[in-house]
């Protein structure tokens, strides 16, 4: 786990089409050494194909992809090196599931008890040494899924791809078993490959995400850079709820969002003053007190509706100055009490202008309200 | 920027024996199935020295009229016997799948019948019953069976079930939601009929059309039997080239059979494409509710029909054992000691259980394996739409038009594959050819059902395709396996079409035997043989249904949980 880390897999200027249709446009990206990264896109951003043509299923239009030093781009699967799991899993069902783990090692011709050893620590390894003699239907959906992944690692590969592997499961059932695939590649310390559309199972178990959108890599970064300062307004409203507000440029390092004036702001270099731009805020860097509270540098506004999400709630507020969607701000439940918030009551907000993210305007009509 | 090239895969040994055998297989059917018809429209416009002739032989053809009449012969008596059989089938599934009928199961079982018997079986069993020394006779006035009544109605029994199954399926497809909405507008049965039932059965119902014209337009055996002098173009056909050895007319007859069948090949190829985009995973299952008058109606419906198809078979199993019609009734086994084994024609039936062996196992191998490298192995992208269009393509072939097309083609000495002239080898490769495009759909359909990702997943683990394709793609498809063999064996039995140009001294056929039984006027032996190929047909039922069961126990425990999905 030392920064300059050993190189698992590169993949240069790579490119596929299907038709006239670009599914992945120049893809750069090196893979450490037994780390976790995780390919996370919404469906349709090239995420599976990539791995698809890492894994040697789907050929490149351009592009190269070397393994260890190794050139790969050519091989066929049967010449690279990984193992793979599928989101359907794809256990053989009429082998039992010491046969599916051992699948890979019988055409080793590797001794029968050798063979043996080598699946009862795999099963145990996954928790499921008693299910050796189950059949896939006669197990659950997280019990086939570890049995695959446990035949995924049985010949020792120095990849595993996992595609979705937690998708078809339930979320109970996917929060506890995205705990063990982490633990379990820990202890392994395999080089891991994992493609999801869910941010949440990203941002938990990756050493680095790798965001994608329509064929392109946005941005690569370990969890809390993709969260905390992300590289895109693709990427700040993906990963994470955000508030999109219109902003100007005022004084060269300054912002006025509506009625809202932020001193601070890191810019875009070269931004010049009463440029419109759009400033990203997350929900809980938004601060809210009831109208009778002071609160610095804020601006009035009034509680729409709030959210119950549980351990928190989000609370949409038609904030003066500021046009277009409402701007929404988490609170804990206690926190909404003790200061008196309610649906419809009138409250000052205000912005954490250190934890802003501002990008050139996209789209977005340029901030209305008084200039500088 | 329009589709550049993808990089190009080595390939990797393994996957090169997938591509051999997908190429050789793909160049054995393209043969089988291009050089024959290919050989046909050569063959039309050569004259006996094999000199061109262009299309002399089709003008000859157009201004004879004998030759012309058979054409009208053929389209009405085929239109005719579809616009009887479809309704008639229509109503019998509506009743198996919308009404509270009992016994469902046994009634559906004996409208299959006709499946288990050559088509002829019909017309021996209604000339007992019509016949000049019928026991009916009577009750047709002054009119004859023999001719197009008599073709018409044997045609009829022998098409039902194949346009019944297809009308089944069509109406289990409906969506019971839909009628529960119409339900709680208060739409009335009559409406529901035509709003819901009948639109959702419509390609259904052209399908069931589109086949049983088929059937009924290239069926030669019947019109044999039973047509008289009323000729048809199947009929044509046969007294062409084994009557008058007259090859080239005979394939201009051949073209002009050619021709309605590929036209409704192609719009039951348009229909069919159409109904599965219809179906949905998510449809809810029609489940009927008992209505008295409607029920006993339907009940009524099904008894007559299943009684009729009992009365045909009955008949040629009990016309087989009567000593000598109509003067001695009592029941003997004269017509199958005598008739059949001492006369030296038992041996024929023989042939035909050997042909049948080897094409539900020789041929089924050859199509699920081709099903198999089409569906599941990678690469060679370009061979596989054409492997994929000849296997869908014989069911647009008439065997008749299939079986000289192989004569033309196997009987030429410079030919390399001359050597199977003759034998019993190209009987069984016609078969199957004939009957390929089915059983390659029923191997499809169960590929499609596996994961896909199998063979991924074996390439990962550096497991060749072909390991897996016997530890776990044949096992898993098994039941499926047993249903190609079946319907194989099952149709080698009860074939005539393509083979009765194929078939040598020592290599005849029960089904073609009863013809040439029939044609002696040996009617009793005839019906003796007719009856044995139905008793072996229901016999190979017999045993594929109990090798299902015994393979569905051995397997219980990793099949069963995944039938209740």
């Amino acid at each position: 786990m030392n920064s300059p880390r050993a190189e698992a897999l590169r993949i240069e200027h790579l490119r596929k089409q299907f038709g006239s249709f670009t599914a992945l446009e120049d893809i750069n990206l090196a893979v450490h050494k037994g780390e976790l990264i995780c390919f996370l896109g919404p469906s349709g951003c090239g995420k599976t194909t990539l791995l698809r043509i890492i894994a040697g299923l789907e050929t490149q239009t351009a592009g190269a992809i070397i393994q260890n030093g190794r050139d790969i781009s050519r091989l066929p699967p049967m010449g690279r090196d990984y193992g793979i799991v599928f989101q359907s899993y794809a256990l053989f069902p009429n082998l039992t599931t010491f046969n599916n783990v051992a699948y890979g090692l019988v055409n080793r011709k590797s001794p029968k008890d050798v063979i043996a050893a080598r699946v009862a620590e795999l099963l145990a390894l996954v928790g499921l040494s008693d299910s050796g003699d189950k059949y896939p239907n006669q197990l659950s959906g997280g019990q086939q899924q570890r049995i695959a992944l446990a035949r995924a690692l049985a010949t020792s590969p120095g990849l595993l791809l996992l595609d979705e592997p937690l998708s078809a499961l339930d979320a109970r059932v996917r929060v506890r078993l995205r705990g063990e695939i982490r633990t379990l590649q820990r202890r392994l310390g395999v080089t891991t490959i994992l493609v999801t559309h869910d941010q949440e199972e990203a941002l938990s178990i990756a050493d680095r995400v790798v965001v994608m959108n329509q064929g392109t890599i946005e941005q690569v970064g370990t969890p809390d850079e993709i969260y905390l300062d992300p590289a895109s307004p693709f990427v700040a409203d993906f990963v994470g709820k955000t508030n999109l507000l219109p902003a100007t440029v005022i004084d060269g390092a300054g912002l006025r969002i509506g009625s809202l004036t932020l001193a601070g702001v890191s810019l875009p270099p070269g931004t010049p003053s009463g440029a419109a731009v759009s400033a990203f805020t997350r929900p809980e860097d938004v601060i809210v007190r009831a109208a009778g509270e002071t609160l610095a540098n804020s601006a009035a506004g009034r509680i729409e509706s709030i959210e119950f999400l549980g351990a928190h709630c989000r609370l949409a507020i038609r904030v003066e100055g500021i046009e277009g969607s409402p701007v929404y701000a988490d609170f804990s439940m206690r926190g909404l009490q003790s200061h008196g918030l309610a649906a419809g009551k009138a409250v000052r907000v205000a912005v954490l202008s250190e934890r802003v993210r501002v990008f050139a305007a996209q789209g977005a009509p340029a901030a209305t309200g008084g200039g500088a | 920027m329009f589709g550049a090239a993808d990089v190009r895969q080595r390939v990797h040994w393994t996957d090169r024996v997938g591509h051999l055998a997908l190429l050789l297989l793909g160049i054995l059917l393209g043969l089988l199935l291009l050089a024959p018809i290919w050989m046909i429209l050569a063959k039309s416009v050569e004259d006996r020295q094999g000199d061109f002739v262009g299309l002399r032989y089709f003008i000859e053809y157009f201004q004879t009229p004998a030759l012309m009449q058979s054409i009208w012969n053929s389209v009405w008596v085929s239109g005719l016997v579809m616009l009887i059989t479809v309704p008639a089938a229509f109503a019998f599934a509506y009743a198996l799948t919308r009404s509270c009928m009992p016994l469902k199961a046994l009634m559906r079982n004996i409208a299959l019948i006709p499946l288990l018997a050559p088509s002829l079986l019909s017309s021996i069993s209604f000339i007992f019953w019509f016949g000049n020394q019928g026991l009916l006779k009577s009750w047709l006035g002054g009119a004859q069976i023999y001719g197009a009544p008599g073709i018409v109605l044997s045609l009829c029994y022998a098409t039902f079930p194949h346009a019944l199954m297809i009308l089944i399926t069509a109406l289990s497809l409906t969506d019971a939601r839909l009628y529960e909405a119409a339900d709680s507008m208060g739409t009335s049965t009559l409406r529901k009929f035509f709003t819901i039932t009948l639109p959702a059965a419509k390609y259904g119902l052209i399908s069931a059309s589109m086949v049983v014209f088929t059937y009924a337009i290239s069926d030669f055996g019947v019109p044999k039997v039973i047509g008289g002098n009323f000729n048809v173009l199947a009929t044509d056909i046969f007294k062409l080239v084994i009557g008058q050895q007259d090859f080239s007319k005979g394939a201009v007859v051949a073209i002009m059979l050619l021709v309605p069948v590929a036209v409704t090949y192609v719009v039951d190829h348009l229909v069919q494409r159409k109904q599965q985009a219809q179906l949905t995973a998510h449809s809810v299952p029609y489940v009927a509710r008992p209505s008295r008058g409607f029920d006993i109606a339907m009940t009524a419906f099904v008894w007559l029909v299943s009684l009729l198809m009992l009365a045909v078979l009955g008949m040629a199993i009990y016309a087989s054992f009567i000593k000598l019609w109509p003067y001695d009734f009592s029941l003997v086994l004269g017509h199958y000691r005598y008739g059949l084994i001492d006369s030296g024609v038992f041996v024929s039936y023989l042939n035909s259980v050997k042909m049948a062996f080897w094409c539900a196992t020789a041929g089924t191998v050859v199509v699920f394996c081709t099903a198999y490298l089409l569906e599941k192995t990678r690469g060679m992208d370009w061979l596989r739409p054409i492997v994929r269009l000849f296997a869908v393509l014989p069911l647009g072939v008439p065997g008749l038009v299939l079986g000289l097309g192989f004569i033309l083609f196997f009987v030429q000495a410079s030919n390399p594959l001359h050597f199977l002239y003759h034998t019993m080898a190209i009987l069984v490769i016609s078969t199957v050819v004939h009957y390929y495009s089915s059983s390659h759909l029923t191997a499809v359909t169960a590929l499609k059902q596996l994961d896909a990702e199998f063979e991924a997943v074996s390439a990962s683990l550096k497991v060749p395709f072909f390991k897996t394709f016997i530890s776990v793609t044949v096992p898993v498809c098994l039941p499926a396996i047993l249903e190609i063999s079946r319907y194989l064996f099952i149709n080698a039995m009860t074939t005539i079409s393509a083979a009765v140009f194929l078939y040598s001294p020592n290599t005849t056929l029960a089904a073609i035997t009863i013809l040439n039984l029939d044609e002696a006027g040996d009617i009793g032996p005839a019906a003796a043989m007719a009856t044995l190929i139905v008793v072996t047909s229901s016999a190979a039922c017999l045993v594929y249904y109990l090798l299902n069961r015994l393979l569905d126990r051995t397997t219980q425990a990793w099949r069963r949980p995944l039938e209740q999905n």
